[in-house]
Parts: structure tokens; sequence; C-alpha cells
């Protein structure tokens, strides 16, 4: 099918609202060589036509100040104009739609989205059919009803069908868009079951990894603690007799000889510390650290360590005192306690400058602070009367830490400036042997900490009187 | 010699830009002017313009093949048209909702700060489709018709 008029001559008006849409279309309708106008509303439109006739009107249907409707119905109604095929652009989402355009005369519908092709095969549709139209206008007067509403049709016949089948083109259009889009949401779906059993599959094997990480953990930790034990047998016989012989009692050794022997006996004790520790750490991650809770006197035991800790402070000219609040005999585990205030005050001692400070207090809190919290994961090995905790506390006035640097502290190995680990001897375990055993007890730690000001480091053990321990067994004992 | 497609498609994108500007000026003051305290007739007056404004911005945005700025005006058009039909004002939410459309807008439209598609383009078309979703059970009220 080919115009029998040069697609130069032929002039297009083109009426829409929207600037950038216009623009679209101009170009588009442009590369056939047709001549477009662009009218930005009804009125400019009719402006547009009294100066120029154009062979075929393209208008939106939505606009302001007059829509694509009362438009049409302007030009059909009108003598001169009546013969200009008006294709109207809408959504086409209402029935009412197609009544509204065969109630004002148009004589086309593109349903949008369009795509560009359909926009062109559609205007020179409606120009061929005006050339080879040579039908009267014959007013067929029908009457339609649709939603309660009468509609008159006035349209002539091949207007009417050019319409609706323009319409049920549109409807197969649609139809095969939505079949489309069918395949495309039943490919997604297989792709997104697809995506679940590759997840599925992959939690899968995350759930084994860590399974067979826990038991590595585990074989490692005992490995730790076999080997400490191994370690530490010979070491004995080595300390038994590098003491026997620094303390002359296998003969009087000259100055040099005492002075070796005495280094050896010191770094084999020093030895002996490191791998008492790494076993206490690898007993406590195997969970083979049991706890024996037993009546306590706290007070004692921190009286007796802090006067064995007494001499090595003096030796760096660190003070070192104590203040004690009367607190009654508590379930707790003694060696435990006894290393924990071990660790903790030698740790201060070893950070804290000479001609300083360390300030060590226990008393009983009637409950944790806000800012400390029970780690999870620890069954409950002691549950504390009314909330009641012993509040250990350990102040230095040493080199202190970075805020940032807290998380690290626990970690075990870490000292916190390597710098330090050459300056501070140290295996790096004290304190997360610390905190381990507090955690065993069902206790919490907190630090604060100032660079250059020093720390203050507190532990919070669950406060069981051992009278009421022992009063709770006998009670328990007479009723079983 | 005619204009290159290329050269076409960067020219249609300025002008797309001067309209969006344009056209979230005039939504900026049709909004300033629709006070919630509005009787729900006078208010649901006012929806036609900011509709037209609206879905004339839908149709420029798939001009330029913007079919995430689309998607979102479609959103919001479906939004006025329900108000319009049960001739209510807008409710906050969805008043919020179309102030947060303007804004999205103007910044990757007219400050070019986003890629065409991204995380808060989908999160404010989850946002107005939930409102889409709410508004159309209201609209299938019994009573409440189509026509």
């Amino acid at each position: 099918m080919s115009l029998t008029l040069k697609s130069s001559a032929i002039d297009i008006l083109v009426v829409e609202d929207s600037p950038t849409q216009a623009e679209k279309m101009r170009y588009l309708i442009g590369t056939k060589g047709y001549n477009v106008r662009v009218a930005v509303d009804g009125t400019q439109a009719l402006d547009a036509i009294k100066e120029r006739k154009p062979n075929l009107v393209l208008s939106d249907v939505l606009m302001p100040e007059m829509d694509g409707y009362t438009l049409c119905k302007l030009i059909k109604e009108d003598e001169n104009w009546g013969d200009i095929p008006v294709i109207l652009i809408t959504t086409l989402n209402d029935p009412k739609d197609i009544v509204r355009g065969l109630e004002c005369g148009a004589d086309n519908f593109i349903r949008k989205p369009y795509t560009e092709s359909y926009l062109l095969a559609r205007i020179e549709y409606a120009l061929m059919n005006q050339q080879i139209r040579t039908g009267k206008n014959m007013d067929v007067g029908i009457v339609l009803y649709l939603g309660n509403q009468k509609h008159f049709i006035n349209s002539q016949r091949q207007q009417i069908l050019d319409l609706l089948i323009s319409t049920y083109e549109q409807a197969i259009f649609v139809n095969e868009e939505l079949q489309q889009r069918e395949r495309q949401v039943l490919d997604l779906n297989m792709r997104l079951a697809q995506y679940t059993s590759e997840l599925e599959a992959t939690n899968r094997v995350i759930a084994r990894k860590n399974i067979e990480l826990e038991h590595a953990n585990r074989a490692k930790s005992e490995f730790l603690a076999n080997m400490s034990h191994e370690l530490r047998t010979p070491l004995n016989a080595i300390l038994g007799f590098s003491e026997a012989l620094k303390d002359g009692l296998v003969g009087v050794m000259g100055d040099k000889q005492k002075e070796y022997i005495t280094d050896i006996f010191e770094s084999g004790s020093h030895l002996l510390a490191l791998i008492n520790d790494i076993l206490d750490l690898a007993k406590i991650e195997a969970g083979r650290m049991d706890l024996e809770i037993a009546p306590t006197d706290v007070s004692a035991i921190l009286e007796s360590s802090i006067s064995l800790l007494t001499e090595r402070a003096h030796a760096h000219q660190i003070r070192l005192s104590l203040e004690l609040q009367p607190i009654d005999i508590v379930m707790l585990d003694q060696r435990k306690f006894k290393q924990i205030v071990f660790n903790l005050v030698s740790n201060a001692i070893k950070f804290t400058p000479s001609g300083g400070d360390v300030f060590v207090s226990i008393g009983k809190a009637s409950r944790l602070p806000d800012s400390v919290s029970i780690a999870a994961g620890f069954t409950k090995t002691l549950q504390a009367d009314n909330g009641a905790y012993i509040e250990l506390s350990v102040i230095d006035t040493g080199i202190g830490m970075q805020a940032d640097a807290l998380d690290k502290l626990f970690q075990p190995f870490v000292q916190l400036d390597s710098g330090l680990t050459r300056k501070f001897e140290g295996s790096g375990l004290g304190l997360a042997i610390v905190k381990q055993l507090v955690e065993l007890h069902s206790g919490a730690m907190e630090v604060k900490s100032e660079v250059g000001c020093g720390s203050k480091f507190t532990v919070f053990l669950p406060y069981v009187s051992a009278i009421d321990a022992t009063n709770s067994a006998s009670s328990l004992k007479a009723t079983g | 010699m005619g204009e290159s497609q290329q050269a076409f498609y960067e020219r249609l994108a300025q002008v797309f830009k001067q309209e969006t500007k344009g056209r979230l000026d005039t939504l900026r003051q049709l909004l300033n002017d629709t006070e919630l305290t509005e009787s729900p007739q006078t208010a649901s007056g006012k929806l036609l313009p900011l509709q037209l404004e609206v879905h004339s911005l839908k149709g420029a945005a798939r001009s330029v093949e913007r079919h995430d700025i689309e998607m979102l005006c479609q959103d919001a058009e479906t939004l006025l048209i329900h108000a319009r039909e049960r001739e209510s004002a807008l409710s906050t939410e969805v008043l919020l909702g179309l102030c947060e459309l303007i804004d999205y807008l103007d910044r990757v439209v007219l400050q070019s700060s986003s890629n065409p598609v991204d995380i808060a383009s989908n999160s404010l078309h989850l946002k107005l489709n939930a409102l889409v979703v709410a508004s159309s059970r209201a609209h299938a009220l019994p009573g409440k018709s189509l026509n």
C-alpha cells in the first residue's frame, strides 16, 4: 500500500502538552518525511488548524484546558474540518474510552505505551483510509448504553469499523504482551527457585563447615592441653634441679656458675607460667575446665595475693594498696578466684611506670551496672543472691589504652601495642584467662581506660552467701 | 542535513530535564495549595491538575526510557485517580509519598545524582505501591464504583 501524496506534502498536527513527548513524536514522524506541527493543547490546536488545515491530527487525550475528546468533537463538527482523520492516543484502560472516541468521531486509537513502528503504521493507515474513503457523511445515529449512561454515536460506518478494528488490534497486542510477561514471570520464578536451592545448598555446606571447624577447634585445644602437660613434666625436672643447684644443695658454686643457674631457673619459671596459662586457656576452650565451688573467704585470698605481689610492686617503686569491705564467706572456686586476682594485679603492676599506684578494692554490689551484661553461651554455674555481685576493682595509674583497643583486649596472645611486647614481658594470655574464668562463674567484666592516665578493671562475680547455700543444701537434704 | 539520532536523544534528554523542572515546581505549588484541613470535596477538586501533571511526567519519562520514573509516576497517578473517584482529600501518607517522589525526581533528574534504577527508586516504588494496594482496597469497598 502506498500513499498517492508525497510525504513532505502531508501535514500532521501533533497535539501534546508534554514537550518531551511532543518532540519525540515530531522526530519519529519527521523521519518518514511528513511535515509535523505541534500544539500544546486543544485551543492552540484549533488555531493551528485555522491557520492551515492538516492532513491528520494526532492528539493526546488527557491534557489541561481542553482534552482530546473535546478537540476531536470540535474538529468533526466543523463542516470544513470534519474529514480530517483524528487519531487519539490514550491508555485505553476503560471501556468508556472507546465509546467516548466513537462519540467524538475519532478515526483511530493508539494505545499507550506504543512502539514506534506501530505509531507510524497507524498514521499511514489513517492517511490512506482518508484518501480512499469515498462515502458521504451518512449519519447512522446509533444509541449505545454503557455503565447506565446513554451515548449517541454519530460517526460514519467506516470510521466506526476502523476504530473498533484498531481497538481489537490493541487488545491482541496487549494480550501478546501479557503472555510475554507471564513467560518472564515463569522464567523468573524458575530462576528464583534455582537460586533458593543453591542458597540452601550453600547454607548446608556452611553448617557442615561450622561443625568441622568446631571439631577442629576442640581438637586443637585438646592437643594444646596434652602438649602443655607433656612439656611441663621435663620442665619440672629442669626447675627442680636448677633450684637445688642455685640453693647450693649439691655443692658450692662459683659466682659465674650461680649467675647462670639462676638464669636457667628464672627462664624455666617463666616458661612454666606460660605453659600453665596455655594449659588453662586450652582447658577452658575445650570445655574441660570445671569449677570447684566451695565456701571461700575472698578477703583472705585477696590479702594473701596482695602480700605475694607487694614485693614485685615495690621492686618497680609502685605503691600497691588494698581496700576491703566486709564480705561474707561466699561460694566460689578458690583457685580460680586467686588466679583472677593474681592476673589482674600482675597486669596492673606490669603496665604501671615506676612511682605509680595500683589500688585494689572489693565489695558487694546490689546489682550489675547497666553498662555490664552477662555473656551468653555459658551455663549458669552460679545464681546471684537477689541479683547481688562481688565487685572486685583493680585501678592503676599506668599507660592506659585507646577506646578502640578495648575490643582486642581479651583476645588470647594479644598485647595491644607490639612495641609493648618487648618492653613488658608476658604471654598475652592473662586477661583472656581472667575473662574466661569470670564468665565461667556466670560473672562479667568491665574495663575503663584513658591513655596516659591508667585503667580500671572491674570484675563482677555472683554473690552467693555460703551460709544460705549451706542452709538450702540442708533443707534439700531434709526434704529429700 | 537532518539531526542525527544521537544528537536528537541528547537534545531530548535536555527537554525532559526542563519539562521535569517545570512540572516539579507546579506539583510543589499544587501540593502546597492542597491543605489537609480542607473539606474532602474541595480538596478532591484540586486533584485533577495534580493528576494531569503526574500523567504528563509519566509519558515524558517513557519517551526518554526512564522506566523507573515512569513506574513511580504510575503509582502516584493511580493514588490520585483513586482519591478523585472517592471524592476524598489526600491522606497524610499519600501526601508524604508524593512529596518524597518530588524530592526523589529532583535528585535523580535535576541533579543527576543516581543511576536510572537504584535502591532508592525501588524502595520508593515499594512504599507507593503499598499505598496503592491500601487505596485499592478502600476503592473496592461496597458502594464505591469505578463508574
